[in-house]
């Protein structure tokens, strides 16, 4: 019981520390990214609400994290490994309920005063192979003296525009498409296609991106199931706690803790990058065919799914020599 | 050394050597086999693994760290943190990884970028040579087998072991000399054609040359004479004819030679006035006009004398083409757009002047700029002038103001084709004077960092980066990407040493307990534990990347530089208190 509680303590500081730095760092790419020299606001005005809206995917990989802390804790502790496992399914999966039901949450009154875009600067070059900009003035969405320039055809391909420079003395931006519309001759030039912006600073790398993209694609559509059924949504996040939470049996797989590490953190990864397939309804509906589970409700596939493989881990958990062996194993006692 | 040292050099080169390997082999498999030429392929391979494993080394570094800790070394039980055996215990490591960081230093701020400017330079090597195999083949379609030669012999410098490229410069070059050996009897028959277009044989040729002499028109009597000859050189009536002409003329006071002297003379004069005109197209006829009496005169001491002094004359205000045709074969930045002097947010500054470069080239002899395009505007947005030039050439001049500036001069002069390429006016105009030039209004010592090429700053070298960051406020671009770039190179090194305290910690801590070594595991992890680790770096990098970004965006540089050193200068303390305690508790 003791080891537990001291699990349970140990999650929670770790998941509120984890979900802090998270969505601090992603408040501060939003920031980065969204910075507009000519704003009339000060500059960290819209900072809080945006790590309020960082806090979404925060908090999911915040979870997963802090539970894979946590087990590694439990390995230095005494006790009984299955009380404290029980605690942690159970917190960890009320964490990711949380998790899913906040990604669908508005966050009223805590949106930015503006909504935060790319947005230009004056006096500042922006540039692509194709294309080139330099705003001279900016007054709000209005843009004075603009000057661009277009790559040749032979440069650039098929494109609208003339190649070469081109002076504009009026100009407008707008801050929904994160674009520059000239009106004589009418075309757009978006700014996330150029170089030399803050946006370009904190642009993720795709090892990166690709773990915050199957977070979001592991959230949304658990948020949609959760929506959609609530007893379905209960139980599949509860399968996916499960699952975690057995990683356990990855944590004391050997008796070469740092290798155990490397595979638990190489499983979570692989987790996240999977559970989006499990979590699929065109997946679901090939395997409820596949299955003789015809009667089965879809809704209920994924949780079915994913309990079957954390029942699995559990299995082996009972079949692998106790812990208390493997501690005397490992502490050579 | 002691036996740990040993083991951690030895655990060290391995996991050095494999991540190195692998780097290779992988660089076999990217290879770009449709852009580099198959001639280039080891040289790719072999910077690009260098480049490539200079990137990995962190990962390769903390690998290596964490299986030494944790399956070969140990410090003994018994050192507590108070104890001196702890300061002699950490003393081994310490030394050996700050080592490793100072040479990562210098692998990050110079040796990667250099591989990775070798690794560009292939690729940039192998477009040269496909442009000049395809401009030779054409130039062979066209029939001009003396240019095609010469760009097949460029290729060839590049690409020596390619048969099949020998085999077509053997043949153009043969061709030009068949043609060159067809030419020379057209040179050695001008009077014979002149004589066929005059008369359909030598007797009325002779005959006129006869009617001439009975009417003392001595310069026709020659003419005719010697076109006879031409057509039959046994004309013994000719000859003497010839010879009656030649008299006839020195007694009427000119011979031939004095005719020539005389209009040498006169061609040597309008020369001289040309080249004092000074004005800029006076002077590149006076350059044509010396290059020509050269040519026609080679012992003519005048000429010789100014002909030195008229090629000076039209470099100062044009320069050759050919200059480009010769530097080719030298690196080139594409795609070059920057403000030419401050901006409008400038009080005083109300005209903005932008100017464009398809491509320079860095040549020995100068950079040379191609597709030219400058513009410049008032407040209003109306257009002062709008040029476009095909050529140009950047030029230290003295500058309006007494000091030096460097200028682009758009005036380029073709001597084969005797064409002066000039700037065009698109819209406005500028002084005649200065027409042809442009004053580069800010430090143009390295132009070539303005390529959008270069934009992407992760391959830039740190002295580059520096450079950049001085000169990207001139040239209108934010210097806030460069400033992040650059703490981020300088956070390299000291993350590297944060990995090797934190490595031997956590290698500590979760040693191996087998009896003996797990050799399958051992190698099972030497290939895991890479990929896994490398995420979590990436991850942190970009962490501090964003943290930096920040920083640097709403507290200024000096700011983002003094928090950044903070920061590290924390997690460097705590790394060593982990490793201090880790040890105190083994």
């Amino acid at each position: 019981m003791k080891t537990g509680l001291a699990v349970a303590l140990y999650y929670l500081g770790a998941f509120l520390a984890l979900v802090l730095l998270i969505s601090g760092v992603h408040g501060m790419a939003l920031w980065s990214r969204f910075y507009d020299q000519a704003a009339a606001a000060p500059p960290f005005a819209d900072l809080l609400p945006l790590i309020m809206r960082g806090i979404r995917p925060a908090l999911v990989l915040g979870a997963v994290a802090a539970a894979l802390l946590s087990l590694f804790r439990l390995l230095r502790l005494g006790g009984s490994p299955p009380v404290a496992l029980s605690f942690l399914w159970v917190l960890l999966a009320a964490s990711l309920l949380v998790a899913v039901a906040a990604v669908e949450l508005p966050l009223q009154g805590r949106e930015p005063a503006v909504q935060p875009a790319r947005a230009p600067a004056a006096g500042v070059l922006l540039r692509s192979p194709q294309v080139a900009l330099y705003v001279g003035r900016r007054e709000g969405t209005q843009l004075r003296d603009v000057l661009l320039w277009r790559a040749s055809a032979a440069q650039a391909g098929n494109r609208n525009g003339a190649a070469g420079f081109s002076v504009h003395p009026r100009a407008s931006y707008d801050p929904v498409k994160e674009a520059i519309q000239f009106s004589t001759p009418a075309e757009t030039v978006t700014l996330s296609k150029l170089q030399g912006g803050p946006w370009n600073i904190v642009e993720p790398p795709p090892l990166v991106s690709g773990m915050l993209n199957d977070v979001r694609r592991t959230a949304v559509p658990l948020a949609g199931l959760a929506r959609a059924d609530r007893l379905a949504g209960v139980f599949t996040v509860a399968a996916l706690a499960l699952i975690i939470v057995m990683s356990w049996v990855i944590v004391r797989l050997t008796r070469w803790p740092l290798f155990n590490a490397i595979l638990a953190i190489g499983w979570l990864r692989l987790l996240l990058y999977l559970l989006p397939l499990a979590l699929d309804q065109t997946m679901l509906q090939a395997l409820g065919r596949l299955l003789p589970l015809a009667d089965f409700p879809l809704s209920y596939l994924s949780a079915l799914l994913l309990a079957a493989v954390g029942l699995l881990l559990l299995v082996i958990n009972v079949v692998m020599p106790s812990f208390s062996h493997w501690k005397r194993e490992v502490n050579g006692g | 050394m002691d036996r740990q040292g040993r083991a951690a050099v030895i655990v060290l080169a391995i996991v050095y050597l494999v991540a190195f390997g692998a780097m290779l082999i992988y660089s076999m498999f990217m290879f770009p086999g449709r852009i580099v030429l198959p001639v280039l392929r080891t040289g790719w391979i072999l910077w690009n693994g260098v480049a490539l494993f200079i990137e990995v080394l962190p990962t390769a570094h903390l690998s290596a760290v964490l299986l030494l800790y944790s399956l070969f070394a140990g410090f003994g039980p018994g050192v507590r943190l108070a104890d001196r055996a702890l300061v002699r215990a950490l003393k081994g490591p310490l030394v050996l990884f700050t080592v490793i960081t100072m040479l990562f230093a210098v692998a990050v701020g110079i040796i990667q970028p250099y591989a990775a400017a070798r690794r560009d330079s292939y690729v940039y090597q192998s477009e040269f040579a496909r442009a000049l195999l395809s401009q030779a083949q054409q130039f062979e379609r066209a029939g001009e087998y003396e240019r095609a030669a010469v760009d097949y012999a460029l290729y060839l410098n590049i690409d020596a072991e390619n048969t099949e490229v020998r085999a077509q410069l053997d043949e153009a070059r043969a061709m030009a000399d068949a043609r060159e050996i067809e030419a020379q009897p057209d040179r050695d028959t001008v009077f014979l054609r002149a004589a066929r277009r005059e008369a359909p044989d030598a007797t009325q040729l002779v005959n006129r040359a006869a009617a001439a002499i009975g009417e003392q028109d001595f310069f026709t009597a020659h003419y005719y004479a010697r076109l006879a000859l031409a057509l039959d050189s046994g004309r013994e009536e000719a000859r003497r004819i010839l010879a009656n002409a030649n008299e006839g003329m020195r007694a009427f006071g000119q011979t031939l030679q004095e005719a020539a002297q005389q209009e040498r003379y006169e061609r040597k004069r309008h020369a001289y006035w040309l080249l004092s005109d000074e004005q800029g197209q006076s002077l590149i006829q006076a350059y044509y006009a010396f290059a020509d009496l050269r040519a026609d005169y080679p012992d003519d001491r005048d000429i010789e004398l100014y002909y030195p002094l008229a090629l000076e004359a039209i470099q100062r205000v044009s320069f050759f083409l050919h200059e480009i045709e010769r530097a080719e074969a030298f690196p080139a930045r594409h795609n070059l757009t920057f403000r030419n002097g401050p901006g409008a947010e400038e009080p005083a500054n109300a005209v903005q002047e932008f100017v464009h470069i398809d491509r320079m080239i860095l040549a020995s002899g100068g950079r040379y700029a191609l597709g030219i395009e400058a513009v410049q505007y008032g407040a209003d947005g109306e257009i002062i002038y709008h040029l476009r030039a095909d050529y140009g050439k950047i030029e230290q001049r003295d500058s309006q103001d007494g000091g030096t500036s460097s200028f682009l001069n758009m005036r380029a002069v073709d001597r084969q084709q005797r064409t002066v390429s000039e700037p065009h006016y698109l819209s406005g105009a500028r002084d005649e004077s200065v027409a042809h030039v442009l004053e580069i209004r800010s430090p143009v010592s390295r132009l070539e960092l303005l390529a959008a090429a270069d934009n992407g700053l992760s391959s830039a070298a740190v002295p580059d980066l520096l450079q950049k960051a001085r000169i990207y406020p001139d040239f209108g671009f934010a210097v806030e990407p460069v400033h992040v770039e650059l703490g981020m190179r300088f956070l390299l090194p000291f993350s590297l040493l944060i990995f090797s305290l934190f490595g031997i910690a956590l290698g500590i801590r979760w040693r191996s307990h087998y009896l003996g070594r797990a050799p399958l595991l051992g190698v099972l992890a030497l290939f895991t534990l890479p990929f896994v680790l490398h995420q979590l770096i990436v991850l942190y990098f970009y962490v501090f990347r964003v943290l930096l970004a920040f920083l640097v965006l709403s507290l200024g540089s000096v700011g983002a530089a003094a928090a950044l050193l903070a920061v590290q200068a924390l997690l460097l303390a705590w790394a060593l208190f982990s490793v201090a305690a880790r040890m105190s508790a083994t």
